[in-house]
C-alpha cells in the first residue's frame, strides 16, 4: 500500500505593536507577571475593547504580500471556552468573515523545484495568557501579561505533501513575517507558533484521511520530525486496520514523539457568534493601495534584482536576502562603496557573518557600521592595504573607532607596491629557501605559494601579493637564465 | 416560545448585529495603560507572587 | 416630605437657600429612614461628604443621584445584584458615572437590582426584594427596581438605571416615575456591567422630564473605550423641553391596542390621548406587523449575548470563588453554581444552547433576522408618524412572589418594552394616572437620537398634568 500524506500548518504570529489589539497595555515581553495586564485585558466586569489600528495594517500588508483577497468588510467573533488564562471566557478572534482570504506562498525545494502552497485564511485574534504548572505545589499559576497581544493566525490549504515542505513552509511564512516587520518571528519567545494538521491517505484516493492536529512545534527542525513521526505512526495503525482518532496531540522534542493531549480546547463546539462589543471592521480600497505601495522588497523580488543588476552569484543573492536586515546592511555598505557588489558580499558573507555566529549577535548590533566596511573595502579596491591586512585591520575595527585612514596611517599599514623593497624580500627568501626554489624550478609548481607566504611573512603582510608572486617569478627566471 | 421564530419568513434579510449602521473605529497603538497590578489584585485572595492561581491543571 | 426635583435643587444651590452638603445630608437621612422597608439600596456611600470645588459651573454640581448597582463606581462595592460580586470593589469608574463626577454630581449609594439585570421585578437580588413605596407588597418592577424605588419614594431625586428589555421603563411605570432609555449608542457601555451587549443602555429614573433632560446633557456623548458608542452631537436637551407640539403626528401601532389591556387601564390610555389631542399632537392608527416577535427575539438573542458575557465570572481575578472543587473543573462549576442564582443560570443555559452547534442558524441567526424586520417596522412607521405611544406594561405594580414560578409570564412583562431595544431607538414612560391607588404608564418610543422629542413631549404634558408630582403614602411623615 502506497501512502500519500497531507498536511496543512496553522501558524500564529504575534504582530509586533506596541499595544495589545483590543487594549492600551504593552506587548513588550518579559515582564514582571501580570504587569502588562489592564482591566480590558482581565476581564473585567464592564470593560469593552477598541481594536489596534496597527495590528490591522499588519494583517492587510501580509494579505497583499501574499497575493490574497482583502476582506473589505471583516467581523470579529466570539469563540467561547474556559480556561483560566483565558480571562474573560472566550477569545475574540475571527470566524466566518476574516480579514484576508485565498492567497498563496512559492516554496522552494531541496531539488530546486517549486511548489504554490495556498492559503485558506489569515485572521487577527488576542492572545492567551501563560499557565504555568510547576511554580507552586498544588496550584497552577496564571500569568495574564500575553492576554491580549495580537495574534495573526494563517491557515494553509492542505496542499503539503511531505514533512519537507512544511519546513520549507514554515520558513518561508517565517522570513516572510520578519521582511515586512510586522512579527520578530521569535519561536523561543512565543511570537511564532505552528501546529501541522496531518493525514494520510492511500495513493489515489481524493478524501481525505482523518487528520491529528500537532502541536507544540516550535523550530523548523521540529516540524518535519514531528511530522516524520506521526505520519509513520498513522500508516503503522492503519495498516494495523486501527482507525485513525481525530485528536490533538503535543509533539515532544525531547522524545522525538506526539501523544495525545488532554487539552482545554477538546470541546469542539466554540459557538461562534458575532461579537457584539466590536463593529464590522471596514477597510476601504484606498488603504488597501497605501498599504500595497508601502510595502518592502520582498526576497524573490531581491534575490533577482541582485542577480541581474548587481551580478552576484545567485547562492549568494539568496543568502544576502534570507534576513532583511543583512540585505539592507549590504545595500547601504555597496552604496557607500560603489563597485563591485559580488566584493562586498563576499565580506558580508565571510568576515561579517563570522563575527555575527561568533558573538551570537543579530547584524543591527554588529560593531561595524555599513559606511566603515564601505572605507575598508575601497582601500583594498585601491590597493592601498592587502587583503591580508585587511583582514587584521577588520578585526581591529570590531573594538576600535577610528576611520579606516586614520588607523592605516598610525600603524603605517600600507602596502608595499614598490618593486625595489619587495626585490629585498624576494631575494632574501630565495637564498634561505634555495631548496623549494629548486623544486619549482624542478616542475613543483605549488611550492610558489609557499614562497610567496615567505616573502609576505617578512613584509609584515604589507606586501602587494600579487606583485610578490610576479616577482618572484621574475627574479627566478632571472637568476636561471644568468 | 422561541419555537414561534420558525414561523417567521426571512428570506433574503441581513441578520442584524448591531442597532447603528456604525463600523468599527481604530485605536492608534500606543500604550496608555501602564502597571497597576498590586490595586487590580486587591480583588482576590487568591493571587501569590503576583500569579493569579487555580487548581492544577493537567495537561 | 418633599420630592425635589432637580431643577429644584439647582435653584437652591444656586440661591444658597440650601448648600450642596445639606442637600446630600437630607438625602442620606431618608435612606437610612427607610432603606429598610423598601430596600431600595444595597449599599450607602459613607458619611463623609466630599465635592471639589473645581466644578463651580456645572449645571449638575451638588445634585446627589442613586446609581444601579449595575455601574462600576470607584473604590465602592459593585455587586450587580449578585452573590457573584459580592466582594467585588470596583478599581475605575464607568464612563458616565466619571462623566457626572466630573460635573460635580455626588452618588447616594449604589440601588438594588435584578441579578445581572435579568429580571422584570427586581425578586431575583442576591440582596432581596425590593418593595414599591406605593404598596409595599407589591414589586416595583425591574431589572431597575431599586433605583426606580429610590426616587419615587424621594430617598433620590434622580437615579440611573440601565435598560435591556424595559429595565427601566417598565419600573418607572410601576412606580409612578418617568423613565428614559436613550438610543442604543447614546451612553457609554463602558463600565456598565454588561448582559446583552447589543441590547444595554445606560439611562434615567427621575420625577420629571426636565430632569432627564438635564442630566442625559452631562451623561450622553462618544466615549472612545466604548467601540459602540455613538458620535452623534449631544444636543442640549433642555431647550427642546418648551417646544410647541402642535404638527407632530402621534403612532398607534394596532398591536398595542389589540383590546387584551384591562378597561382600566386603556381608560388611562385614551385620557392622556386626549390631553395630549390638547397640546397639539394628532393621532394615527400605526401597524408594527412584526412587533408580537419581539419577545422570542429578544429571549434568544439576550440569553445567547450574556451566557458569553457572564463566562468571566470564574474567581480566578475578581469575586465569588469556591473553596470546594479539587480539580480546575469541579472550581468552575461549583464557584459558578454557588455564584449565580436561579434565573440567570436559566439564561446561561438558554444561551449556551441557542449558540450551539446545528442550532445557531436556526436561533440565533434567525432571531437576529426577525430583529432586522421589527427594526424595519419601526423605521417604516417612522416615515408616517413622528412618535409611537402605547402602554408601558400590561398591568400595575402585582404582588411580590406572584410570578416568580412562571418564568414566561414575566417574560410577556416586556412585550410593548422589548421592541425598543432590538431596533435601538429611544423610549421614554411617565406615568399618566393610578388604577386601585397603583401607578400606570404610557410610554413614547422615537427614531433614533430623537430623545429631545420624547423629552419635550412629556415635559409638556408634565406641566399640563399633575401625575408624575403625586408622592406615595410612605413617604408621609418623612422630611
Amino acid at each position: 500500500m502506497s501512502w500519500e500524506t497531507v498536511i496543512g500548518l496553522e501558524i500564529h504570529v504575534q504582530l509586533d505593536t506596541n499595544s495589545k489589539i483590543f487594549s492600551g497595555a504593552s506587548t513588550a515581553y518579559g515582564s514582571d507577571q501580570n504587569t502588562n495586564t489592564s482591566l480590558i485585558d482581565l476581564g473585567y466586569p464592564g470593560v469593552l475593547p477598541v481594536l489596534n489600528k496597527e495590528a490591522v495594517m499588519m494583517a492587510i500588508k501580509f494579505g497583499l504580500a501574499v497575493d490574497a483577497k482583502i476582506s473589505q468588510r471583516s467581523i470579529f467573533a466570539r469563540k467561547n471556552y474556559f480556561y483560566p488564562d483565558l480571562p474573560k471566557g472566550y477569545q475574540i478572534s475571527q470566524y466566518e468573515l476574516p480579514i484576508v482570504e485565498s492567497g498563496s506562498l512559492e516554496i522552494e525545494l531541496s531539488d530546486g523545484k517549486r511548489k504554490d502552497i495556498g492559503i485558506t485564511r489569515a485572521h487577527l485574534e488576542e492572545d492567551a495568557g501563560k499557565s504555568i504548572h510547576d511554580k507552586f505545589i498544588d496550584q497552577t499559576a496564571i500569568d495574564l501579561n500575553r492576554a491580549g497581544t495580537p495574534l495573526l493566525e494563517i491557515v494553509s490549504e492542505p496542499d503539503i505533501r511531505s514533512a519537507e515542505e512544511a519546513s520549507s513552509y514554515m520558513q518561508k511564512i517565517h522570513q516572510l513575517v520578519r521582511y515586512l516587520k510586522i512579527s520578530d518571528g521569535n519561536m523561543q519567545e512565543g511570537s511564532f507558533r505552528c501546529d501541522a494538521n496531518v493525514s494520510v491517505r492511500p495513493v489515489g484516493q481524493i478524501e481525505f484521511g482523518t487528520r491529528a492536529e500537532v502541536k507544540n512545534i516550535n523550530s523548523f527542525r521540529f516540524v518535519e520530525n514531528a511530522i516524520n513521526y506521526e505520519v509513520e505512526r498513522q500508516i503503522d495503525r492503519l495498516e494495523n486496520g486501527d482507525e485513525i482518532i481525530q485528536e490533538t496531540r503535543l509533539y515532544d522534542p525531547d522524545r522525538d514523539e506526539t501523544r495525545p493531549m488532554r487539552s482545554k480546547e477538546e470541546a469542539n463546539d466554540y459557538r461562534y457568534f458575532p461579537d457584539p462589543d466590536l463593529l464590522p471592521l471596514e477597510i476601504d480600497q484606498e488603504t488597501i493601495d497605501k498599504i500595497r505601495e508601502s510595502l518592502p522588497e520582498l526576497f524573490d523580488a531581491k534575490v533577482t534584482r541582485y542577480v541581474e543588476d548587481l551580478k552576484i552569484k545567485q547562492s549568494d543573492a539568496e543568502e544576502l536576502s534570507r534576513n532583511m536586515q543583512i540585505a539592507e546592511y549590504f545595500e547601504e555598505t555597496l552604496e557607500g562603496f560603489g563597485k563591485d557588489a559580488q566584493l562586498v558580499s563576499n565580506w558580508i558573507l565571510s568576515e561579517v557573518m563570522a563575527v555575527l555566529n561568533r558573538e551570537n549577535i543579530e547584524i543591527s548590533a554588529f560593531q561595524i557600521e555599513p559606511m566603515r566596511l564601505a572605507s575598508l573595502i575601497s582601500r583594498i579596491e585601491d590597493n592601498t592595504i592587502s587583503s591580508k591586512i585587511a583582514k587584521d585591520l577588520f578585526n581591529q575595527m570590531l573594538t576600535n573607532d577610528e576611520t579606516v585612514d586614520e588607523i592605516i596611517k598610525k600603524q603605517g599599514l600600507e602596502q608595499i607596491t614598490d618593486e625595489d623593497s619587495i626585490n629585498q624580500y624576494v631575494t632574501d627568501v630565495l637564498i634561505e629557501f634555495s631548496e623549494q626554489k629548486d623544486q619549482y624550478l624542478a616542475g613543483k609548481e605549488q611550492v610558489l605559494g609557499f614562497l610567496v607566504g615567505q616573502v609576505m611573512k617578512r613584509s609584515k603582510g604589507k606586501a602587494n601579493p600579487k606583485l610578490v608572486n610576479e616577482l618572484i617569478v621574475r627574479k627566478i627566471n632571472a637568476d636561471t637564465e644568468k | 416560545m422561541i419555537e414561534e421564530l420558525q414561523e417567521v419568513d426571512t428570506g433574503d434579510i441581513e441578520p442584524m448585529a448591531h442597532p447603528l449602521k456604525m463600523t468599527q473605529r481604530l485605536r492608534a497603538d500606543e500604550v496608555t495603560e501602564f502597571n497597576d497590578r498590586d490595586k487590580y489584585q486587591k480583588n482576590t485572595d487568591f493571587a501569590e507572587e503576583g500569579f493569579y492561581k487555580v487548581p492544577k491543571v493537567i495537561d | 416630605m418633599k420630592r425635589h426635583t432637580v431643577k429644584e435643587i439647582q435653584s437652591m444651590i444656586k440661591s444658597k437657600s440650601a448648600s450642596a452638603e445639606e442637600i446630600y445630608e437630607l438625602y442620606n437621612k431618608r435612606i437610612r429612614q427607610m432603606n429598610d422597608s423598601i430596600n431600595a439600596f444595597i449599599s450607602i456611600e459613607g458619611d463623609e461628604f466630599d465635592l471639589d470645588t473645581k466644578q463651580a459651573d456645572s449645571e449638575v454640581r451638588g445634585v446627589p443621584y442613586a446609581l444601579k448597582d449595575i455601574f462600576c463606581s470607584e473604590g465602592d462595592q459593585t455587586t450587580c445584584g449578585s452573590k457573584m460580586l459580592s466582594s467585588f470593589v470596583s478599581p475605575y469608574d464607568a464612563t458616565v458615572v466619571k462623566n457626572l463626577r466630573e460635573k460635580g454630581s455626588i452618588i447616594l449609594g449604589k440601588t438594588n437590582m435584578d441579578e445581572f439585570a435579568m429580571g422584570s421585578s427586581n425578586e431575583t437580588s442576591f440582596y432581596g426584594d425590593v418593595s414599591n413605596p406605593w404598596d409595599l407588597e407589591r414589586t416595583p418592577g425591574g431589572s431597575s427596581g431599586g433605583s426606580a424605588a429610590a426616587v419615587a419614594a424621594g430617598m433620590a431625586p434622580i437615579a440611573l438605571g440601565t435598560d435591556t428589555g424595559g429595565s427601566i421603563r417598565q419600573p418607572a411605570a410601576l412606580t409612578g416615575i418617568t423613565g428614559l432609555k436613550p438610543t442604543y449608542g447614546r451612553c457609554s457601555r463602558f463600565g456598565m456591567i454588561a448582559f446583552a451587549s447589543s441590547l444595554d443602555q445606560a439611562g434615567i429614573l427621575s420625577i420629571s422630564a426636565e430632569d432627564a433632560a438635564i442630566f442625559l446633557e452631562h451623561m450622553a456623548g462618544f466615549d472612545q473605550k466604548d467601540s459602540t458608542s455613538s458620535m452623534e452631537t449631544v444636543p442640549k436637551y433642555t431647550d427642546f423641553l418648551s417646544n410647541d407640539l402642535s404638527g407632530k403626528v402621534v403612532g398607534l401601532p394596532k398591536e398595542f391596542f389589540d383590546g387584551s389591556l384591562d378597561t382600566r387601564f386603556q381608560e388611562l390610555v385614551t385620557d392622556s390621548i386626549h390631553e395630549y389631542e390638547k397640546l397639539g399632537l394628532k393621532f394615527k392608527d400605526i401597524s408594527l406587523p412584526n412587533i408580537k416577535y419581539s419577545v422570542p427575539t429578544y429571549y434568544v438573542v439576550a440569553p445567547a449575548e450574556c451566557s458569553s458575557n457572564l463566562a468571566r465570572y470564574d474567581g480566578v481575578r475578581f469575586g465569588h470563588r469556591s473553596t470546594e472543587g479539587n480539580d480546575l473543573d469541579a472550581f468552575y462549576k461549583q464557584t459558578r453554581k454557588e455564584g449565580f442564582g436561579q434565573e440567570v443560570k436559566r439564561r446561561i443555559i438558554t444561551g449556551t444552547y441557542v449558540l450551539s452547534a446545528g442550532y445557531y442558524d436556526a436561533y440565533y441567526l434567525k432571531a437576529q433576522k426577525v430583529r432586522q424586520l421589527i427594526n424595519q417596522d419601526f423605521l417604516n412607521a417612522f416615515e408616517e408618524v413622528d412618535v409611537i405611544m402605547g402602554p408601558t406594561t400590561q398591568q400595575s405594580a402585582f404582588k411580590l412572589g406572584e410570578k416568580v414560578d412562571d418564568p414566561v409570564s414575566m417574560y410577556m412583562n416586556d412585550i410593548y418594552t422589548i421592541s425598543s431595544n432590538l431596533s435601538g431607538v429611544p423610549a421614554i414612560s411617565h406615568p399618566i394616572g393610578f388604577v386601585d391607588e397603583l401607578p400606570f404608564g404610557l410610554q413614547i418610543i422615537a427614531p433614533h437620537f430623537k430623545e429631545h422629542d420624547l423629552l419635550n413631549i412629556t415635559h409638556r404634558y408634565q406641566m399640563a398634568t399633575d401625575w408624575h408630582l403625586r408622592t406615595p403614602e410612605i413617604c408621609r411623615g418623612i422630611d
